[in-house]
């Protein structure tokens, strides 16, 4: 019974630390999906909102995890969906973004960059979740809806096209 | 150098621009705490009757599963075969008596006044009751016109109309009492009426046999018919009354 | 949000029970006063739709009550005066019941009955048989009831008679609480429950509204018509006939009276200052009991211009 009762006490507080913990992650999975930065917070927000408005349904809260990057996703590919959605390829547009005034390391950065996008989307998909979110095979094949196998082999053709465009070089 | 590979990726995607609007987060969680008084909410009869069927007394339960077995092991032991359906008219009334106390709940336990400010209000109450003990009461029914088909030769449509008039009327007449009387009372009422039938009905069989020749079937059909539209009325008149304008408070 | 009684009228048979109740309320705790028979259940009563007013009508932020229905009654927790409950309940079913009756999906309604249960102190007694509460603990159940689906207009009618002053003291701070951002509204005779929680007080005579304002507006028209004064137990029996007495306490050097009066009863009266006119500060019934005399003396005074006469049978 005390369980029960610290249970529903702790909800909120639940909810506000699992916040917490993934709303930096969600900006930045949607910053690389969407490419820009404003409409990337909007659409970490409204994942979020729609996260809490159905919290009450989810008794078992194991792993919010794949549920946000599921409801992040889908409105990433509703966003891109939209007549309004301009692609922003240019990074260099967001002159925040350069952190390093180190010429080779930002065309370094650019050319790395430019590879991954030239890789097909899917692949793209997994080398974000895998090295940008650092999520796990398993928790990739969840939010993707596919199995671990094609996950695993996303990954390695992924590498594998890098490693030929000669990005590990230096 | 695949490990380079990786090691440089982990980097281009940790290189994200700020976010525009640093208090994003806290408005979020701020809203958390405000939805977090959302309560989720069904409004369907359905579910509303489902959820209804374990508030029954369950009282009603034990002493409908009480006469059924009381009858099964009554019919088995006497009767050998012949006219035995006919115990099926005097035991019905007592059936729909076991569930007729139940709609008055409300109102002798006073808890009505806190029933009706609620999302289904006590109208739906006296209504989902009813479709429980109604939905009990036809299985009772059919359990007890089996046990007697079992063991006694009858045509089909007699053995029905033997079980489901006496029941009918019984229904009829409780209904009407409690829509008329003072409600404190009506449970004695109501229980004298289905006592009254029952032995009415126990007696017929032996001092008027008539009733129950082939040719009277049309009678009984009749009496079927108008208890059908007595019963309908008074449940209209029932659910009416007790909606969200409860009057009787006057009696207080 | 905003709840308007725009002339409200109950008339049975013969006899008026609300006579044309208009008042507008928003977020706060808004405290009926009223004597018995003065009308406060039935208005509560059609405030919850329980009853349906003769004339007049209930709006909730501009819409009839009577077009919102269950709309309005998902945002109403009701604490009727005087319930009953089923014998074969626990507290805990009893919960469950009303949760279902409003509409609360199961999941919800053991989480919020936990919870509120706990809230209300009654956790450790939720599988006990509701027959063997003491008249505090139903009360306590009843108040839990009435909140389960959150709602944003609470009525509760007389939610501390019979309670002992400590359980008094705790549902006071209960309905405190959970007074955040609702309309409550509640009605009693104990004029020391309203004076600590009260944003507003509203008088209710022979079904009118007399008399509303915060408790300093009130006590402030008190003032000035309080006057105390030690007399002979001899000159007692004078004393009752001819003047309103409020307050009656017998010391080793006389007896002590506060007399309500407009004009000073007599030379050696000493006014009573201030929310000692009006408040109860004492535990004993009989203080709190004429302490609402005393203010409903005080509206006989304000409203007509005649003699303080002591009449009871006004009230």
């Amino acid at each position: 019974m005390a369980d029960k009762i610290n249970q529903s006490e702790c909800e909120t507080d639940d909810m506000e630390e699992i916040i917490r913990e993934y709303y930096d992650d969600i900006y930045k999975y949607c910053y690389w999906k969407i490419k820009n930065s404003t409409d990337a917070q909007d659409i970490t927000q409204e994942t979020f909102l729609r996260f809490i408005q159905n919290f009450v349904n989810y008794v078992d809260m194991g792993k919010p995890k794949a549920l946000l990057y599921t409801i992040a996703r889908n409105l990433c590919i509703n966003w891109k969906r939209k007549p309004s959605y301009i692609p922003l390829e240019n990074i260099e547009n967001d002159s925040s973004f350069i952190i390093s005034n180190e010429l080779d390391t930002v065309i370094d950065k650019m050319y790395l960059h430019d590879a991954v996008s030239s890789l097909p989307l899917s692949q793209q998909e997994v080398l974000l979740l895998r090295y940008g979110q650092d999520l796990r095979v398993g928790e990739i094949a969840t939010i993707l809806n596919i199995s671990r196998f094609t996950v695993m082999y996303r990954l390695k053709c992924a590498i594998n096209e890098l490693n030929k465009m000669k990005i590990g070089e230096d | 150098m695949k490990r380079n590979i990786q090691k440089k990726l982990v980097e281009m995607y940790q290189s994200v621009p700020p976010m525009p609007d640093a208090e994003g987060m806290t408005s979020i969680i701020k809203e958390a705490k405000s939805i977090k008084g959302v309560i989720p909410k069904e409004s369907s009869l359905f579910w509303f009757v489902k959820t209804q069927i374990r508030f029954i007394d369950i009282k009603v339960w034990i002493f409908q599963i009480l006469l059924l077995c009381m009858y099964a092991l009554f019919v088995c032991a006497t009767l050998q075969n012949t006219e035995g359906f006919l115990l099926l008219v005097p035991i019905t009334p007592i059936v729909v008596l076991i569930g007729t106390s139940e709609l008055s709940r409300s109102f002798r336990y006073r808890m009505a006044e806190m029933e009706i400010p609620t999302h289904f209000s006590l109208r739906q109450v006296l209504l989902a009751r009813l479709i429980i003990i109604v939905a009990a009461d036809l299985f009772t029914l059919t359990c007890l016109m089996i046990i007697t088909a079992l063991q006694a030769y009858t045509a089909i449509n007699a053995l029905i109309l033997y079980g489901i008039v006496p029941c009918l009327v019984t229904a009829y007449g409780c209904l009407w009492i409690m829509n008329r009387c003072n409600r404190s009372y009506s449970q004695y009422y109501t229980a004298t009426y289905s006592i009254a039938l029952s032995v009415v009905g126990g007696i017929s069989i032996n001092l008027w046999p008539v009733w129950y020749n082939a040719s009277a079937q049309g009678i009984w059909l009749l009496v079927f018919c108008l208890a059908l539209v007595g019963f309908y009325s008074e449940v209209r008149k029932m659910l009416n009354n007790c909606s969200r304008k409860l009057e009787c408070f006057n009696e207080i | 949000m905003e709840l308007i009684l725009d002339r409200l009228t109950k008339q049975f048979k013969n006899k008026i029970a609300v006579d044309r109740f208009s008042y507008t309320m928003k977020a706060g705790v808004y405290g009926l006063l009223g004597a018995n028979g003065a009308g406060k259940t039935t208005l509560m009563r059609m405030i919850c739709t329980v009853l349906s007013p003769t004339d007049g009508d209930i709006l909730f932020d501009g819409h009839s009550i009577n077009v919102l229905n269950e709309r309005y009654c998902d945002i109403l927790g009701y604490l009727p005066q005087d319930f009953g409950y089923y014998p074969d309940f626990s507290a805990r079913d009893f919960m469950l019941y009303m949760a279902s009756l409003k509409g609360i999906k199961n999941r919800a309604a053991y989480r919020r009955t936990d919870e509120l249960l706990h809230l209300v102190g009654l956790s450790d007694v939720a599988a006990q048989k509701i027959r063997s509460f003491s008249g505090g603990m139903k009360q306590r159940l009843g108040i839990a009831q009435a909140v389960l689906n959150d709602p944003k207009i609470l009525i509760l009618d007389e939610p501390t008679a019979g309670l002992d002053p400590k359980e008094r003291i705790r549902f006071r701070n209960l309905i405190s609480d959970l007074a955040k951002d609702k309309i409550v509204l509640l009605s009693t005779h104990i004029v020391s429950d309203i004076e600590c929680i009260a944003d507003q007080i509203i008088m209710m005579k022979k079904g009118k509204l007399i008399l509303s304002g915060t408790t300093a507006d009130l006590t402030e028209q008190a003032n000035g018509l309080a006057w105390n004064l030690i007399v002979n137990p001899k000159q007692l029996e004078q004393y009752e006939a001819s003047y309103c007495i409020s307050n009656l306490r017998h010391t080793s050097t006389g007896v002590e009276l506060r007399i309500v009066s407009e004009e000073k009863p007599t030379q050696n009266a000493q006014p009573t200052t201030g929310s000692s006119a009006v408040s109860t500060a004492a535990p004993a019934s009989t203080e709190e009991k004429t302490g609402k005399i005393v203010i409903f003396q005080n509206c006989g005074i304000v409203q007509s211009s005649g003699k303080a006469g002591s009449n009871s049978e006004d009230l």
